[in-house]
């Protein structure tokens, strides 16, 4: 008995850890679709969020619910100027996909160090208590529910805008081909601006939650970098629903590899390599990712 | 233009380039070679009282100099930020008092500090920087083990000693006696302490969830060979992973009695936080001294944690409570409006066993300063306690003050026993 | 003030990084190979070095075991990286990277796990010998190691082959058309260049004398990337101009703070201004501070 109780614990934990995973990823592999390259950026923005959200929540006191919209929509905000103050100059001045990639790396380091400044290197916690319950023999945290349900929420958002309405079809028209979606009249600046920007508000919203679960602190993005990057390729780049099932895959399968790896001795560390063995063997084997199992229309890439 | 250039030409020049470098950085060498060997100066002064002497006394001025320079390196940022910055002002108030009381032989006492972010490679550079461009001849610091293994050879070949407040590895003990002290006892120690202390509170099933550095894995290596066999599950964890819902899930399945913590600062906040979000809480805690932190209040759910489980521990603490700690308890409140925090009193005993090194020394020379550590600590007490050293540099008192968390209207400790080596432990609630 | 024996100190570092952005260069300046797991080659060298003169080999033998090590990864892992597109390249030698700094830090029989290895002897007794003596001679090792690379590299580069390379970078569908072996350009590159790195990493640790599974961490791989492309990453002595940038800045700003009381912390300064620095570079002159020269075939 207690044996199946502790699986559903680590279902739980598992899916936990996939809904936070599944919302840093979207905006990161859209991203990556539309222009190309990897941004290494995008877990930086994942920390702002939270501390954005911090400042309202606890600073101007505001309440961490209330907070958690207005923190995700000003990093939307500042994606946006990110990408229109570096990113879009870069690539008007021609920059290579190295450059680009190196940028981000460097913008990356610039943003977490500047947050190291701003914020002193310590940790910061939510003033807001997550009452847990008991259900059963499982664990479950008001957070964690809440956790759950913008995730499920941001699914069914996200599945209507792209399949509804003439915005989501625009930004899809433009990542498989921006030529032909030039050509039929998307403004592609307008669209890339508002990609940059849902990333933006995906992530922050998604970091809010993570900090709120953990703490915050500068480091915060660089925990979900290569798990963020193995959803990315391991759904397949551009796959919104990849994502859906990359994050979810991984989440699991690091909550459940650390049963054996406890079992055996193994210091739990080790559950981090999850994601990286995912993304090898992606890579290697399946470098077009799950979508592409399923799609009809295969995204090819250059 | 023809750029084209013959294979040839291209090694002859590359070979006169590296052969002329290397002659100009001979010359280099050998004319600041001579340069530096000039002699020192000896200062002969002059004194005529007035009123009573006739005759003229020649003295020799002091040769320190006019501002003694104690280096202290701390991490004043990162994960244990919290407590390093804290310590530091354990050195200003010796540095303080000092002065106060006239300086060393009417020189000046002065901090130099500079922050290690408690990582290795940092510290290297930062105890290079108060060699070379401070000047500096003698170290309060560091705090952690492992930036102390790093830095060691680096202070042996520039003979400078360093008196650690904080690092308790038992592998220093290795390097120790020479240019390397501390003012704490080995965790050779502590983890027989602790051990006693499980084994006294009757469990029977242990786990140790430690963070996964020298700290942490010293203090399990330790408590694995005194409870062994008690010992059902070790995690080490990693502190910038920031989830540990399944390590936690482990130790509740493991159905143990208690948990030994050896966490730092920021990740241990979340660990407890989460702990108590899975309902870890029909067990004991237990730690070692870096536990006994108000820092750690810092979460009102992680305190809460430590209040249901019962948190208690060790920390290396004099036999009993002196004149010497009151009073240190005393002027950091005066000086800094808040009672001290971990290692606070250690700091200032480094700090004060390097400037009473450096007045037996007579002169500001690392090597000679050296010399007279073990003679300086021999013959202090300061807050901490005694603080002999025994061959090996370390401090040979290994007592240790058994506390446990309380809560009355805010968070605390509270001393409920003491162990030492001799008699072993004592509990007095 | 600042002794010389800091600047001598700076200089060593400076050169051994140079020597690694110079490894940098040649794989991703001339070939277009983007790796992010420099660290990791870096660090095996400073290991193997470490272990083998710990357990009494004669350091010589340590850095000629550390570079074939070296080489032998670099083309084991070349194997699977070299047919990914570069995007797909970076991740893998991030993730490799990683991985070994994660097994390093855990395994605790490998090599000290987290507490690494210490008491590795220097190349000479510093104990014997005065300090700035000390601190010349690993200069002048250093020197000499990287004069070594320097030419090789230098041949290499202005030759025909160089001419493969900089093909594969611009072009590779085309290169391969013309008949050239850009696997093997590729595998020899990069063992070349993962040889290199290690070497550097031998000789780190026992100036050092110490190792720690710290040295993989990701800041080092950026950091080699920042030097390589502000020096200029298509050049061979932009390796030591980008070291040199980047260390200045690095202990200049733990110098300036006691001067100039800086607002900014000067442990978060450095990277600031290295980030600042780096996508200005990238912005306005991305081929770095030293501009690609052509081909000066022989």
């Amino acid at each position: 008995m207690i044996f199946d109780a502790s699986l559903i614990q680590t279902l739980l934990n598992g899916v936990i850890t996939g809904s936070i995973y599944f919302m840093v990823s979207i905006g990161l592999t859209l991203q990556y679709q539309l222009m190309k390259f990897p941004n290494l950026t995008h877990a930086e923005l994942f920390t702002i969020g939270a501390f954005i959200t911090y400042i309202f929540a606890d600073i101007v006191g505001l309440g961490y619910w209330f907070s958690l919209p207005i923190g995700a929509v000003l990093t939307g905000g500042v994606a946006a100027l990110i990408y229109l103050i570096v990113f879009k100059q870069l690539i008007k001045r021609g920059a290579s996909l190295s450059h680009l990639i190196i940028a981000a790396a460097g913008m990356g380091i610039l943003l977490r160090y500047a947050l190291w400044e701003a914020a002193g290197r310590r940790s910061y916690f939510y003033s807001e208590f997550f009452t847990p319950y008991d259900i059963g023999s499982i664990r479950l945290s008001v957070l964690w529910i809440a956790i759950i349900i913008v995730a499920a929420l941001t699914t069914l958002m996200l599945f209507l805008l792209f399949t509804k309405t003439m915005l989501g079809k625009a930004v899809r028209g433009l990542s498989s081909n921006p030529l032909l979606a030039r050509v039929s009249g998307i403004d592609a600046d307008k669209m890339t601006i508002l990609v940059w920007f849902l990333s933006g508000v995906l992530a922050g919203l998604a970091g809010s939650l993570r900090a709120a679960d953990t703490r915050l602190t500068p480091e915060l993005g660089v925990e979900v970098l290569i798990p963020m990057f193995a959803v990315t390729v391991l759904g397949g780049i551009g796959s919104v629903s990849g994502a859906f099932m990359g994050a979810y895959i991984l989440g699991l399968a690091e909550s459940f590899g650390v049963v054996p790896l406890s079992s055996l001795g193994f210091p739990t560390e080790y559950k981090a390599l999850t994601a990286f063995a995912a993304l090898v063997i992606t890579i290697l084997i399946l470098p077009t990712g799950l979508s592409s199992l399923l799609s009809k229309e295969r995204t090819r890439r250059d | 233009m023809n750029h084209k250039i013959s294979r040839r030409k291209a090694v002859s020049t590359a070979a006169a380039v590296g052969a002329a470098v290397g002659v100009g950085v001979v010359a280099g060498a050998a004319g600041f070679f001579i340069g530096s060997s000039a002699p020192r100066e000896q200062k002969t002064v002059t004194l005529t009282n007035q009123a009573t002497l006739t005759q003229t006394q020649t003295v020799t001025a002091s040769k320190l100099p006019g501002e003694i320079k104690i280096g202290v390196l701390l991490p004043l940022s990162g994960d244990i930020g919290p407590i390093g910055s804290k310590m530091l002002n354990g050195a200003k108030l010796a540095a303080k008092l000092l002065n106060n009381w006239g300086g060393i032989a009417g020189s000046t006492v002065s901090i130099a500090a500079e922050d290690t972010v408690g990582e290795p490679t940092k510290a290297l550079d930062a105890v290079k920087k108060l060699v070379e461009v401070d000047g500096v001849q003698v170290i309060a610091g560091p705090a952690t083990s492992v930036e102390f293994l790093t830095i060691a050879e680096y202070l042996k070949s520039r003979n400078v000693p360093a008196i650690s407040m904080s690092a308790t590895a038992a592998a220093i003990s290795e390097i120790g006696g020479d240019y390397i002290f501390r003012v704490v006892p080995s965790d050779a120690e502590q983890t027989r302490a602790l051990a006693d202390l499980i084994t006294s509170k009757g469990v029977n099933r242990l786990a140790t969830f430690v963070v996964s550095n020298d700290y942490g894995i010293g203090i399990e290596t330790g408590l694995k060979k005194h409870l062994g066999n008690k010992i059902v599950l070790s995690i080490r964890y990693d502190p910038t992973k920031g989830d540990y819902r399944e390590e936690l899930n482990r130790v509740k399945q493991a159905n143990v009695d208690a948990v030994l913590w050896a966490m730092w600062v920021d990740s241990g906040i979340v660990v407890f936080k989460q702990a108590y979000d899975l309902g870890l809480t029909n067990i004991l805690s237990f730690g070692g001294e870096g536990m006994s932190d108000k820092a750690f209040f810092a979460d009102a759910k992680a305190a809460e944690y430590l209040l249901l489980t019962k948190m208690t521990g060790t920390k290396p603490a004099p036999p009993a409570e002196s004149l010497s700690s009151k009073k240190f308890v005393e002027a950091y409140r005066k000086e800094f409006g808040e009672d001290p925090g971990l290692f606070a009193d250690t700091t200032y005993d480094s700090t004060m066993v390097s400037a009473l090194a450096v007045a037996l020394a007579g002169e500001y020379k690392g090597a000679k300063i050296a010399s007279m550590i073990k003679t300086a600590a021999y013959h202090y007490i300061g807050p901490s306690g005694q603080k002999m050293m025994n061959a090996s540099g370390d401090a040979e008192q290994a007592s240790y003050e058994i506390w446990r968390i309380v809560k009355d209207g805010e968070y605390g400790f509270k001393k409920i026993g003491s162990w030492d080596s001799v008699t072993g432990i004592n509990l007095t609630s | 003030m600042i002794s010389i024996e800091f600047i001598l100190d700076t200089l060593v570092l400076t050169v051994l990084f140079a020597i690694v952005t110079l490894s940098l260069n040649l794989k991703y300046g001339y070939t277009g190979l983007l790796d992010f797991g420099k660290a990791a080659f870096f660090a095996t060298g400073a290991y193997v070095s470490g272990l083998m003169t710990t357990n009494s080999y004669p350091p010589i033998l340590g850095i000629l075991t550390a570079i074939v090590i070296a080489a032998l990864m670099g083309l084991l892992i070349s194997i699977p990286a070299i047919r990914v597109r570069s995007d797909y390249l970076a991740i893998i030698t991030l993730v490799f990277s990683e991985t070994i700094r994660i097994i390093l830090k855990n395994e605790s029989w490998i090599a000290g796990g987290v507490l690494g290895i210490r008491g590795i002897p220097p190349l000479i007794d510093p104990r014997t010998t005065p300090y700035q003596m000390y601190l010349l001679t690993h200069l002048l090792i250093a020197l000499m190691l990287y004069m070594v690379f320097f030419t090789v590299s230098w041949l290499l580069t202005n030759s025909p082959f160089g001419r493969i390379l900089k093909a594969i970078r611009e072009d590779e569908i085309a290169s391969a058309m013309y008949g050239k072996n850009n696997t093997l350009a590729k595998a020899f590159v990069f063992s070349f260049s993962c040889a290199m790195a290690a070497s550097a990493g031998s000789l780190y640790a026992h100036y050092v004398g110490f190792v720690s599974p710290d040295l993989f961490v990701l800041a080092i791989t950026l950091q080699v990337w920042i030097m390589s492309i502000i020096g200029g990453p298509s050049t061979i002595s932009g390796s030591f101009i980008g070291a040199l940038t980047v260390l200045t800045i690095a202990r200049g700003t733990r110098i300036i703070k006691d001067y100039l009381n800086l607002p900014i912390d000067p442990n978060n300064t450095m990277f600031i201004l290295t980030g600042i620095l780096l996508i200005i570079t990238i912005m306005f002159r991305p081929t770095g501070l030293v501009k690609e020269g052509k081909i000066k075939v022989v």
